[in-house]
């Protein structure tokens, strides 16, 4: 029900939508500087003894504000529908809660702070500012972004930015408090303090990340957690290589590691080769796999991309092939 | 004999190049291209107090093509992906004018505006802040 609740709302305010859109710009309503957009992503995946069709996301966002204020809105169905298959069984899930991923204000202080108060993603690498589908380069994420750091942070966000040859932006990041829409979350925490570093010029890019959360749930033993993160990017029209390496400490010792080097290859604009290779480590869990990732993306226009991709694994039963279909709108 | 056959081929290439300037009504004479790339893709928003409304000529302008070319240097497809990532990050590209006329009206009455035209119609109420040839 809130599901079609949600789809009546935001198509009724396209009524007045501005009639020159353009698909994956968003749509201005009438001549207010407020914009609506959204995006909605499919898969299938074939691993050796199971088959599962998803409808993942279907997201609806709104942003806008002048100069000084602005807004960012942002509410998703995940994993709407999904069905697996397997030898002995077929199961169907559903979940039909219209989760919050994103729920912020942002306040121009002058020409080089800005703060953010709200959920946001958390500015963390590269792969954590640009989570969803359509935008990915490949359909499955790397584990470096599920297992070492909060994805979301509900609190505060003071950024610094300054231009001259380059560009050199610093993040403080503060979260001591409960969190907006906690199931909407790789963890659920009540603590985040982080700092971030990074500089852009020409066609290079490298950022370092560390910091300190805390899981609120008490039954647990550990609650308490370190990280750190460095990340490089080079890119220009026809390449993008991605580095990024993690490291997460707990307060027993614990410590997971995550890495990724990725190559990306545009053939041409719509048709995009990728490599990636992982390897990662988790204590906590006692899981560590190497992973080989060989995908292929096929973008008619930009905001629509139909991905295909093949996973080598070193861990057991997990080797798997991952079809996709999302669109920006 | 070569030499003057060269001296006119160079001399026919150079008054085919057509000169292009970036304009604004305000001075800033230590903006150089990177900045000015940085304001075009709204990475750079203020400086020196002056808040930057940057303004495209329309996607099929020739003139926003050696804009893009030589100042932005990155290829419409680029900018396209470039324009729909910020779309996610709830911001919006540079406002577009459809003719260098009323892109530079726009930018005499706007205080921070900029945008790009062809030097024979630059206004004497403008400030070049950039300066470029192409063919």
């Amino acid at each position: 029900m809130r599901f079609f609740l949600a789809l009546l709302i935001f198509f009724s305010s396209l009524l007045y939508a501005k009639d020159d859109y353009v698909i994956g710009e968003g749509y201005q309503v009438g001549e207010l500087p407020i914009y609506l957009g959204g995006y909605l992503s499919l898969d299938y995946r074939k691993k050796d003894e199971e088959d599962r069709y998803r409808f993942d996301e279907m997201s609806f966002m709104s942003y806008g504000g002048n100069d000084t204020i602005s807004y960012m809105a942002e509410f998703e169905f995940e994993e709407f529908y999904v069905k697996t298959q397997n030898d002995d069984e077929s199961i169907s899930e559903h979940d039909h809660k219209l989760y919050l991923e994103r729920l912020y204000i942002d306040y121009n202080m002058d020409e080089t702070y800005v703060l953010r108060m709200g959920k946001y993603n958390s500015p963390i690498g590269f792969w954590n500012l640009m989570p969803i589908n359509v935008l990915r380069a490949t359909t499955s994420s790397p584990i470096l972004n599920e297992i070492i750091y909060p994805k979301y942070t509900t609190g505060l966000d003071l950024s610094y930015t300054t231009f001259s040859q380059g560009e050199l932006k610093l993040d403080f990041i503060l979260q001591n408090n409960t969190p907006i829409d906690e199931d909407y979350n790789n963890y659920d925490i009540d603590k985040h303090y982080a700092l971030g570093i990074s500089y852009e010029e020409d066609e290079y890019t490298l950022k370092l990340n560390g910091g300190y959360f805390s899981k609120r749930d008490n039954h647990l033993e550990v609650n308490d957690f370190t990280y750190a993160l460095i990340s490089a990017k080079y890119e220009d029209e026809k390449y993008q290589f991605l580095l990024e390496a993690a490291a997460q400490n707990s307060k027993d010792d614990n410590t997971n590691y995550a890495s990724y080097a990725q190559g990306l290859y545009r053939f041409t604009h719509k048709h995009i080769g990728v490599l990636r290779l992982e390897s990662y480590k988790d204590e906590l869990e006692n899981k560590n796999d190497n992973i080989a990732i060989f995908g292929y993306t096929y973008r008619p226009l930009y905001p629509i991309a139909l991905k295909a991709e093949y996973q080598q694994h070193t861990a057991n039963d997990e080797n798997q092939i991952i079809f996709s279909f999302s669109v920006l709108f | 004999m070569k030499l003057k056959v060269f001296l006119l081929i160079f001399l026919n290439l150079s008054l085919l190049a057509s000169e292009y300037a970036v304009v604004s009504n305000i001075t800033l004479d230590t903006l150089n291209k990177k900045q000015i790339k940085a304001i075009f893709l709204k990475k750079l928003t203020h400086l020196n107090g002056i808040k930057f409304v940057p303004v495209n000529l329309a996607s099929s302008s020739k003139i926003r093509d050696a804009f893009e070319s030589e100042v932005l240097q990155m290829s419409k497809k680029r900018l396209k992906s470039y324009w729909i990532k910020r779309h996610y990050l709830g911001k919006r590209p540079p406002l577009v004018m459809k003719s260098q006329k009323s892109a530079t009206k726009f930018t005499q009455n706007v205080l921070g505006s900029l945008t790009y035209i062809e030097l024979k119609n630059i206004d004497k109420n403008l400030n070049i802040l950039y300066r470029w040839s192409a063919k």
